[in-house]
């Protein structure tokens, strides 16, 4: 068993289930010596008081009153050796010395006391049984109470063991909540002495995580802007080449690096925006961004991309909302949604937006008229560097990665799904509505 | 009515003497090539010192500032020389693109920025543009794509064609053209036209810019339909 709390209250109740046992037989050995003595008294007296020796002893036992519970068999002989007794079923030999003997007779363990005087010999027995059966229900008396109480100590010692573990269970809440954006040392305070090496030797491996992924993002974000410099001044030079070619065929090839420059450069762009929006603070109070505005401004960041491919981007129903977030963020993320869009879309389609508000959230749906996504593929086109195959589209395979993580940062989920109508992608940013905030 | 006016803008930039302060030699030299090939005058200093004393011993029509510098950032040389009260026209290149970089830039006294890696097309258009507004044409002249609005005359330029507009179609046509590329709802273009002292009636966008449009052509402003209006970019 790996769990603490489950091994502490099986030991526990093991234990308390033992010594609940332990108890029921001491009770049981002690009251056996104390009943043994106590009736052998009580024999002795019967013996010496027994009465008359000429008085006959059967039928009313000899003036004694034999309670057959007590189970006594009184047996007297005179000197003839004439006997009497007062169960004549039950023969037990007699004894020749006054004193205790335990015989066995009739198949029965019997406790006989032997009084011998001069003129007759009495012997009073009475069975063991009677005897274990005392002992038995004293040793009852204790045990019965200890397994009453077990289950309320189950129940007991489960409660003190959640309690005591509560420090570990509030450790784990803190470190299950702590992820690549949220890195803050646990609390110590109130963690117990047993625990405290553990939890700060957590806390120092937090601080070191921290930097690690300080660096990390410190050395994309250096890189990137360090690449910037000799790309550069490559596409300057390639500018420079294009001025001075004499060469037929170098203007095809300059368009072609040029091209593949673009292409580097737009990707560096994109893993700076996603390291950058990685590194931004969460919990940062989010605004209250018209979406309106936050449409016609990341139309407007597409709209010669748009016009180059010939393509219509409209919106058709459109909804005055204000929804939770930060401007530039909301308009990063329908930008690169838009991009997309365009970008998949042959020359001549068109991109037509939407604004949709439910109970719960402000929906922008964006729809294409490009071939769509296999459906296979719809998850993965959100893992950094993912490209579905065969499209002919550049792209940095960044764009949708960084939606999501910027969509995430304003409360907001993004999703894919094709066209049922026709082959096209439809993309849905479900935004947070903003509250209502008075002025 | 209708007056054609051909309009050809003297660029005064050919003559140009630029500082360009860059510590990297790659850059430095691709850029000395290119600038001096749009027959610009170019000296080319790689430190933060080396371009403030140059700057005391001669004039310059514009400093073309990097922002990481060996020996001091480009933000300290840019106030130090306006510290000292010198006004050359400024543009900054930094591979910063984060808001922040381009807020202090701008407040330590550029007039304009650009990002690296940045088209030689591109630069030499606001290298243009700088100088222009520096010479005080800013005040007359607004240009958004092929369209250019001269604010005294309320002459419109676009492509070949050159007219004089009326006063609402010109309000509409600067109001886009006052910031390039953007889109412009109804309500926002009608807020503009109103505070130009105009009424504007429920159609009145629609009759203004099927007018602007009969003038020049359809694509001198844009629909982008549910958003609003713009002035598309210059097409290659």
């Amino acid at each position: 068993m790996r769990s603490l709390r489950g091994r502490l209250l099986l030991w526990l109740l093991g234990l308390l289930t033992v010594v609940a046992m332990l108890a029921g037989v001491a009770a049981y050995v002690i009251d056996r010596g104390e009943v043994d003595q106590s009736l052998d008294v009580q024999l002795r007296q019967i013996a010496l008081n027994i009465g008359d020796t000429r008085r006959p002893v059967s039928g009313d036992g000899g003036g004694v009153s034999l309670d057959p519970e007590d189970a006594l068999v009184v047996t007297i002989s005179d000197v003839a050796g004439q006997r009497r007794t007062s169960d004549a079923s039950v023969s037990i030999p007699l004894q020749t010395e006054t004193g205790f003997t335990n015989v066995t007779a009739s198949g029965e363990a019997w406790r006989s006391y032997t009084l011998v005087e001069p003129n007759r010999t009495v012997q009073v027995s009475q069975r063991r049984e009677v005897r274990d059966e005392f002992a038995a229900s004293s040793a009852e008396r204790v045990v019965l109470p200890i397994l009453g109480v077990l289950p309320l100590l189950w129940v007991m010692v489960g409660w003190i063991v959640a309690r005591a573990l509560k420090p570990l269970g509030r450790l784990t809440t803190q470190l299950r909540g702590w992820g690549e954006d949220r890195t803050d040392s646990l609390e110590i305070h109130d963690v117990p002495e047993e625990v405290l090496p553990l939890a700060v030797a957590m806390n120092d491996l937090i601080v070191r995580l921290d930097g690690q992924i300080e660096f990390r993002r410190q050395f994309i974000s250096d890189a990137a802007h360090e690449l910037r410099t000799p790309l550069t001044a490559l596409r300057l030079q390639v500018n420079n080449l294009r001025k001075t070619s004499e060469y037929a065929g170098g203007k095809a090839a300059i368009d072609e690096m040029e091209r593949g420059l673009r292409r580097t450069s737009d990707m560096i762009s994109q893993v700076l925006d996603l390291a950058r929006a990685e590194s931004k603070a969460e919990g940062e109070k989010l605004g209250a961004v018209p979406l309106e505005d936050a449409i016609a401004a990341s139309v407007e960041d597409v709209m010669h991309l748009a016009n180059d491919k010939g393509i219509d981007v409209s919106l058709d129903s459109a909804t005055d909302a204000t929804v939770a977030g930060h401007r530039a963020d909301i308009r990063t993320v329908l930008k690169n949604l838009l991009d997309n869009a365009i970008r998949y879309t042959p020359n001549g389609g068109s991109v037509d937006l939407a604004v949709r508000r439910s109970a719960e959230s402000v929906t922008v749906e964006i729809c294409d008229t490009g071939p769509g996504i296999p459906d296979a593929l719809l998850d993965r086109v959100f893992e950094r560097f993912f490209r579905a195959a065969g499209n002919g589209v550049e792209g940095s395979g960044l764009g949708l990665p960084i939606v999501s993580v910027i969509a995430a940062r304003c409360g907001a989920t993004v999703t894919l799904h094709n066209r049922r109508d026709r082959s096209g992608l439809v993309a849905r940013v479900a935004f947070r509505e903003a509250a209502i905030t008075d002025h | 009515m209708r007056r054609l006016v051909s309009l050809r803008l003297p660029t005064q930039v050919e003559n140009l003497r630029i500082l360009l302060v860059e510590d990297d030699s790659m850059i430095g030299q691709s850029l000395d090539v290119a600038l001096t090939g749009t027959g610009m005058a170019v000296d080319w200093v790689q430190s933060g010192a080396d371009a403030l004393v140059t700057l005391r011993g001669a004039e310059y029509g514009l400093l073309l500032l990097d922002l990481g510098l060996p020996d001091q950032t480009g933000v300290e040389v840019l106030r130090r020389l306006r510290e000292r009260g010198d006004s050359t026209p400024v543009v900054i290149i930094t591979a910063r693109d984060d808001l922040d970089s381009r807020v202090i830039g701008l407040d330590s006294g550029a007039d304009d920025y650009i990002i690296k890696p940045f088209d030689f097309e591109e630069l030499h258009a606001r290298i243009r543009a700088v100088v222009r507004r520096h010479q005080g044409r800013s005040i007359s002249q607004v240009t958004a794509g092929e369209v250019t609005l001269d604010l005294l005359t309320h002459s419109v330029t676009y492509r070949d064609t050159s007219t004089v507009l009326p006063t609402k179609e010109f309000a509409l046509l600067q109001a886009l053209a006052e910031r390039p590329g953007a889109i412009l709802s109804r309500r926002q273009l009608e807020d503009r036209l109103y505070d130009w002292g105009n009424e504007v009636d429920s159609n009145a966008i629609d009759v203004l810019i099927h007018y602007v449009r009969r003038k020049f052509d359809k694509g001198v402003v844009q629909n982008v339909r549910g958003i609003g209006w713009r002035i598309p970019e210059a097409r290659d």
